[in-house]
């Protein structure tokens, strides 16, 4: 554990995955509330987007990666107002579009560039301290957006045309939310990778839903849950010596097989007691 | 007052993609009315009422609402498996008194318990409501919809799924709010013994307004312009139901 630490690239590579790991798990319950896994994976794939024209001309990864994750935000909610249908058809169309573009461009980039690979799967690598603090920044804003609009979040995601008849302004919190999971998204793509980030903005709310009676709950379980899966992905992933962003997704699915398998017991057990 | 209306439909329009859902419709509701709708399935009749509760907004025309609503939806499509209680659902209907971000108060929570025990369904209070049946749903939509004390009503169909005691209760209860309270009360059904036994106006709906009147000035040939090819079974309905049909065609 403490070799673990020695190493300022695992070091950060370990705070980046728990830092990431914690701001999926708290958006995923909503997520999957909400049944908008999809929008996660569109995020995620348009991130790479992002990140191949920073490379391409030398920008800012980070700053891209923002200002592209805040316009597919705005986008998808226009287009939400329209039919459910079409925001997926659109948003199904903008991740092809996006991961073809971003491959364009790579190859035509002269000099050091970074594996496809890296970016699919996640590279621990890859993580810088300004990575760091953004996460950890983020973190903070997803934790004081879900205290604050606690119920709001709660009656959007269980129904959101119902809710906005008795006045709860979701719009407002469509929008937030949607740029906020963005975000999060386009930072922690580096860590865990696009096709791998999806695990982390549905598990954790899986396993929440499964046990928890009230939202609070759910939240409360998945982000243990978050937490948990990035420490022990990541432990497994160094004494092991494989990959972190496919750990930290098997690790997530043991748990939830876990969970389920206890859900089962506890559900047997009620009904033999009644 | 009486001259003031507390709902007032001007020339609305509604269309989905091209199809003509709603026509040309003209109305004035004044407080302290009991209104029904009528209509075939299919005639606009949720429609109408999502335009007046502000769920659908594209729609052309004029509509002036003076007043808190409390609207009970025909169908509310959920998430059994949503972590959620009666009464989170429940206080709801109390949103517009608190606002964001504000937390609900303890006088909220018992307002809460005070509505569930007027329906008869207090136990409930701390129910998932995934554990609900569709009758005790509707109750905690309709005490959802009661909480927050509105000024006008809107029920669409609240009989469905409701046992024949509950359904006697909820027409007391708006009995009750109306004598007490003189709240305008809303109410679409295809009960029409309901209907023409409770309210006090009727609005005949198929696409257009066929008629707009005093429940005691509906006659037979109202309903024949709006039930066209339901007619034969209506007469029978009718006759089960025991309606005296004057020589004017009245119904009583
Ligand atoms: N979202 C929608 N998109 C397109 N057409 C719709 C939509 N909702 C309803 N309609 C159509 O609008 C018409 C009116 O529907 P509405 O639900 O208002 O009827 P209703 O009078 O309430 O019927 P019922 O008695 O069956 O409840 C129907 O022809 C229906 O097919
Ligand atoms: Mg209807």
């Amino acid at each position: 554990m403490i070799e673990f630490f020695k190493y300022p690239f695992l070091r950060n590579g370990f705070i980046g995955a728990i830092l990431a790991g914690l701001g999926s798990s708290f958006l995923s319950n909503f997520i999957i509330l909400k049944k908008m896994e999809f929008i996660g994976e569109g995020a995620a794939h348009v991130a790479f987007g992002a990140i191949a024209i920073a490379l391409f001309f030398n920008l800012n990864i980070n700053v891209v990666s923002l200002i592209v994750a805040i316009i597919f935000a705005i986008a998808i909610h226009i287009l939400g107002k329209k039919e459910k249908v079409q925001e997926n058809s659109v948003i199904g169309m903008l991740l092809a579009l996006s991961m073809a573009i971003g491959i364009i461009l790579l190859s035509f980039k002269k000099g050091y560039v970074p594996e496809i690979d890296s970016f699919l799967f996640g590279d621990v690598l890859m993580i810088n301290e300004e990575d760091l603090k953004l996460l950890f920044i983020f973190d903070l804003v997803i934790f004081f957006y879900i205290i604050l609009f606690n119920k709001e979040l709660k009656y959007y995601a269980y129904h959101q045309k119902l809710s906005k008849t008795f006045g709860v302004p979701v719009d407002f919190i469509n929008l937030s939310f949607l740029i906020i999971t963005s975000i999060t998204i386009v930072i922690s793509v580096k860590i865990i990778g696009i096709i791998l980030i999806t695990s982390l903005l549905i598990t954790p709310g899986v396993i929440g839903k499964l046990f928890a009676k009230s939202i609070n709950q759910m939240i409360l379980i998945s982000v243990i849950t978050g937490f948990l899966s990035s420490a022990l992905g990541m432990i497994a992933s160094y004494y092991f010596d494989i990959p972190s962003g496919p750990t930290i997704v098997v690790t997530l699915f043991v748990l939830f097989i876990i969970s389920y398998i206890i859900k089962r017991v506890l559900s047997l057990k009620e009904k033999e007691s009644l | 007052m009486k001259n003031d209306p507390i709902i007032s439909v001007r020339n609305l329009n509604y269309a989905v993609n091209n199809n003509q859902i709603l026509s040309d419709i003209f109305f004035d509701i004044y407080e302290g009315e009991f209104v029904g709708i009528i209509g075939p399935n299919g005639a606009g009749k949720s429609t109408l009422v999502k335009i007046i509760i502000g769920e659908i907004e594209e729609y052309t025309g004029e509509v002036t609402i003076k007043g808190k609503i409390g609207y009970v939806p025909q169908t509310e499509e959920v998430d059994v498996t949503f972590p959620m209680k009666v009464y989170e659902l429940v206080l709801l209907g109390l949103y517009k008194d608190v606002g964001p971000i504000k937390r609900f108060k303890k006088e909220h929570y018992q307002k809460v318990k005070e509505i569930l025990k007027i329906l008869n369904v207090e136990e409930l209070y701390s129910r998932q409501i995934g554990e609900l049946s569709g009758g005790e749903y509707r109750r905690v939509m309709i005490a959802r919809a009661l909480v927050s004390e509105p000024d006008i009503l809107i029920l669409d169909e609240p009989e469905a799924n409701i046992d024949k005691p509950g359904q006697e209760l909820l027409l007391n209860i708006l009995k009750k709010l109306k004598e007490e309270k003189n709240i305008t009360i809303i109410l679409v059904s295809h009960d029409l013994n309901m209907i023409f036994k409770e309210t006090t106006k009727i609005l005949c709906l198929n696409k257009t307004l066929h008629c707009h009147k005093n429940t005691w000035d509906i006659n037979i040939q109202d309903l024949k312009n709006l039930y066209t090819e339901d007619f034969q079974l209506f007469a029978h309905l009718n006759g089960t139901m025991k309606a005296v049909i004057d020589k004017d065609d009245r119904i009583f």
